[in-house]
């Protein structure tokens, strides 16, 4: 009986122990698990404050742009650094009063005519005198 | 296991110590969860809980083609807090006051102040009222309850304890606003302890006073106090975010025991029918007419007469919204958006009304004549006295009328019309109204109810006298002709985005109400374009290879109660093609007389050149096609009993 007892309260003991460690490490999983949570939601945040940060540059340097590009500045570009360019001021259509058939088959034909007479060569006839 | 290690007394005694253990670990536990709970929860709330609020970005504004007329970008107001620095970072100092543009006495006395003496301005407690922008939060770091900056040095933020010598402790004091994040990196290399910056959004405008009064401007205190800005805030501010965690102890964000939070939703984009090459075009010759006739002010609108869109709208004075703070009070008129918020008489291109009007109740044709060389004319049991010419006039054909610009002929169509019909006409034309202009503050105009007027209004009323209209307003009149006939709501707002670029909302062509018939129209855009050809009154507005439909007005200004001969208001309103109108060009300047030639501003000297100059560069611009039919408003003009 004293023999039997012992061994009950040997096997509880290890029953004990093993609990502890089990409950242990399901604790330590548990603040590990909590922890990597931490982790993970620190490096989250970060992200998005580091993807604020980009679009708060874009944002910046977009507003850099659309200043450098506006026309005062490029006015005063176009003249600090000589370049001549001239803004648009030449009327590309040009009014046409008359039959537009009539103008495009003269200027054609206008056309084909220079360019036959360039590529014919000159040739001259002598009519003999009889 | 031996049996002398399980005996009986070791047990009790290894149950006892756990019993104890785990019993001290439960009741304490009972005592954190239980019977402290209250006054610990009220602790931890208050110390580590926090509310941190996302701010929206406002969205932007672009013009027809895109470009940035207004944005948002953050900037920083950097300050600091005087009682966290440390000794070893003095010999920063100088680096830190070369970097902000501070003069380093400035800097160090800044540096030094550490307390608010009694009686010295200054607010306390951790939010300044007056604050100058409102306070965002970005990243995790920035997230701790920095103190939100201030308009100047004395929205400084004061401990509001005060000391044992009444003192109050400086926590935070402004050094520069407008601080760039590129800036504020270099500020940060420098490691000063307690220099930092609050971020806020700063509402910029890349191309400076460029249709500032469409845009309007966003104050410092982030409201839309005008234009664009204030007509559509709702869409524009987006909605603040927020979200609720806790903080460790010094200061910093624990995302981990984040609980709500509710991401801001940016604010949507709003496209405008506004080209800023047109604006620009705009500007460049409003700039030109105040260099050259320095007039009270001026405006220009350019519309396409097939939408109702407007184009380009500027005016003179202006002022730039990126400094709006600093136009002088006295000088707060140049904000005012005067195409729309101002009233004038249109003078002569009022008669369109009259002659449109007739020529739709068929009471007369353009070659109908009328003898405008009499002085007095009688209608019925009335005798009215016809207004005066700016030089001798003979028989003229209607269309002569509106090209030579006769007031007598003005009021005998007037007279033809009558009351009731003269008044339906100027109505339907859009005058006596608002037209629905969304920005500017528009007003109605004047135009009493035909049953008002005195006797002789029906005779000074077709040439633009005693009806008061803004720019826009004549300038839509036009815009009937140009249309069709057809009055349309003149629009600037085009379409409304959302933070993805979806379109949410698209502006269409609106029209208000049919005015006159499309040949009536038809034949007054003949009739007009008279009026820039050799004879009319306005050959500086002739475009080669276009026909350009117009109606010159000088109309005298009321000075004290009298119409003046020495200040008017010179105005040209035209459009082209005129068989295919594609672009309306109003300019009007107010009071150029004083550098006008010969002493008077008239609308053929003054207005009429702006509008050939801005209608030729905008015709490779808007690609403008020439009408392949010219207008045979010579013809029309050259009839027998005419004047030519």
């Amino acid at each position: 009986m004293q023999k039997n007892s012992q061994a009950f309260v040997n096997q509880l003991l290890v029953c004990v122990l093993v609990t502890m460690t089990f409950g242990g490490s399901i604790g330590l999983g548990t603040v590990w698990v909590r922890h990597q949570n931490s982790l993970t939601a620190k490096a989250n945040r970060d992200l998005a404050a580091r993807i604020a940060e980009v679009e708060r540059r874009c944002d910046e340097m977009t507003t850099l742009i659309q200043g450098e590009q506006r026309p005062e500045v490029l006015r005063t570009r176009n003249v600090g650094m000589r370049l001549g360019l001239v803004p648009m001021n030449e009327v590309t259509v040009v009014h046409v009063a008359e039959n537009v058939t009539d103008r495009l088959v003269e200027r054609a034909n206008r056309e084909l005519s220079n360019t036959d007479r360039a590529r014919t060569p000159f040739v001259s006839f002598k009519l003999a005198q009889r | 296991m031996s049996k002398g290690f399980a005996s009986s007394s070791r047990i009790i005694l290894l149950s006892t110590g756990l019993f104890v253990c785990f019993g001290g670990l439960a009741m304490r536990l009972v005592w954190l969860h239980v019977v402290d709970r209250d006054s610990l929860l009220k602790t931890i709330t208050k110390a580590r809980s926090q509310l941190i609020p996302e701010k929206a970005r406002r969205g932007d504004i672009r013009d027809a083609r895109g470009a940035i007329l207004a944005t948002s970008s953050s900037k920083l107001i950097l300050g600091v807090d005087p009682h966290a620095l440390r000794p070893q970072d003095e010999k920063k100092w100088p680096q830190l006051a070369a970097l902000i543009g501070l003069p380093e006495a400035e800097l160090g006395r800044i540096f030094r102040t550490k307390y608010r003496e009694p009686g010295a301005s200054g607010k306390g407690g951790a939010v300044k009222a007056g604050t100058a922008v409102v306070q965002i939060k970005f990243g995790p770091d920035e997230a701790a309850a920095e103190p939100a900056a201030g308009e100047d040095e004395d929205d400084s933020d004061l401990d509001p304890t005060p000391d044992e010598k009444g003192r109050r402790a400086i926590r935070w004091t402004k050094l520069r606003e407008d601080v760039t994040e590129s800036l504020y990196l270099e500020v940060q290399k420098l490691g000063i302890k307690g220099v930092y910056g609050d971020r806020v959004y700063h509402r910029a405008y890349p191309n400076n006073q460029l249709a500032a009064h469409i845009l309007g401007y966003v104050n410092k205190q982030q409201e839309a106090a005008a234009g664009i800005e204030a007509n559509l805030d709702f869409f524009l501010r987006g909605q603040q975010g927020w979200r609720v965690g806790e903080r460790d102890g010094r200061g910093g964000e624990l995302p981990q025991f984040l609980t709500r939070q509710v991401p801001p939703s940016h604010g949507f984009s709003v496209l405008l029918s506004i080209d800023l090459i047109v604006q620009d075009i705009v500007e460049q010759e409003l700039a030109f007419i105040a260099d050259k006739f320095q007039p009270l002010k001026a405006s220009i609108i350019v519309s396409d007469p097939r939408t109702g869109f407007i184009l380009g709208m500027g005016n003179y004075p202006t002022f730039n919204p990126n400094e709006y703070n600093k136009v002088p009070k006295e000088e707060m008129a140049r904000m005012k958006n005067t195409s729309v918020a101002d009233i004038y008489e249109p003078g002569s291109v009022f008669k369109i009304v009259a002659a449109a009007g007739a020529l739709e109740e068929r009471l007369v044709t353009p070659a109908s004549t009328f003898d405008c060389s009499q002085e007095r004319i009688t209608r019925g049991a009335r005798n009215y006295k016809l207004p005066g010419e700016d030089h001798k006039m003979g028989v003229l054909t209607v269309s002569e009328i509106i090209s030579h610009s006769s007031n007598r002929g003005a009021a005998q169509l007037g007279l033809a019309l009558g009351e009731e019909r003269l008044d339906k006409y100027a109505r339907a034309f859009g005058f006596g109204s608002k037209l629905g202009f969304p920005v500017g503050g528009e007003v109605s105009g004047i135009l009493h109810p035909f049953k008002k007027w005195n006797l002789n209004d029906i005779v000074i009323i077709p040439m633009g006298h005693t009806v008061s209209a803004t720019v826009l307003q004549m300038h839509q009149a036009m815009s009937v002709i140009a249309a069709g006939g057809m009055l349309l709501r003149p629009q600037v707002i085009s379409q409304i985005r959302d933070a993805s670029n979806e379109i949410v909302y698209r502006y269409d062509r609106e029209e208000i109400s049919r005015a006159i018939s499309p040949e009536t129209a038809r034949t007054m855009a003949q009739m007009l374009t008279g009026v820039v050809k050799p004879g009319g009154t306005a050959v500086e507005a002739a475009i080669d290879g276009f026909d350009v439909a117009g109606k010159t007005g000088t109309s005298q200004k009321l000075i004290g109660g009298k119409y003046s001969r020495s200040h008017h208001i010179a105005s040209f309103v035209g459009f082209f093609p005129a068989g295919r109108p594609q672009v309306v060009i109003s300019v009007v300047v107010d009071d150029a007389d004083h550098r006008a030639p010969g002493g008077i501003a008239y609308g053929r000297t003054v207005a009429s050149p702006s509008f050939r100059r801005i209608a030729e560069r905008l015709i490779p611009i808007l690609n403008v096609q020439a009408d392949s039919r010219p207008s045979s408003a010579r013809l029309v003009a050259v009839v027998p009993g005419g004047h030519k």
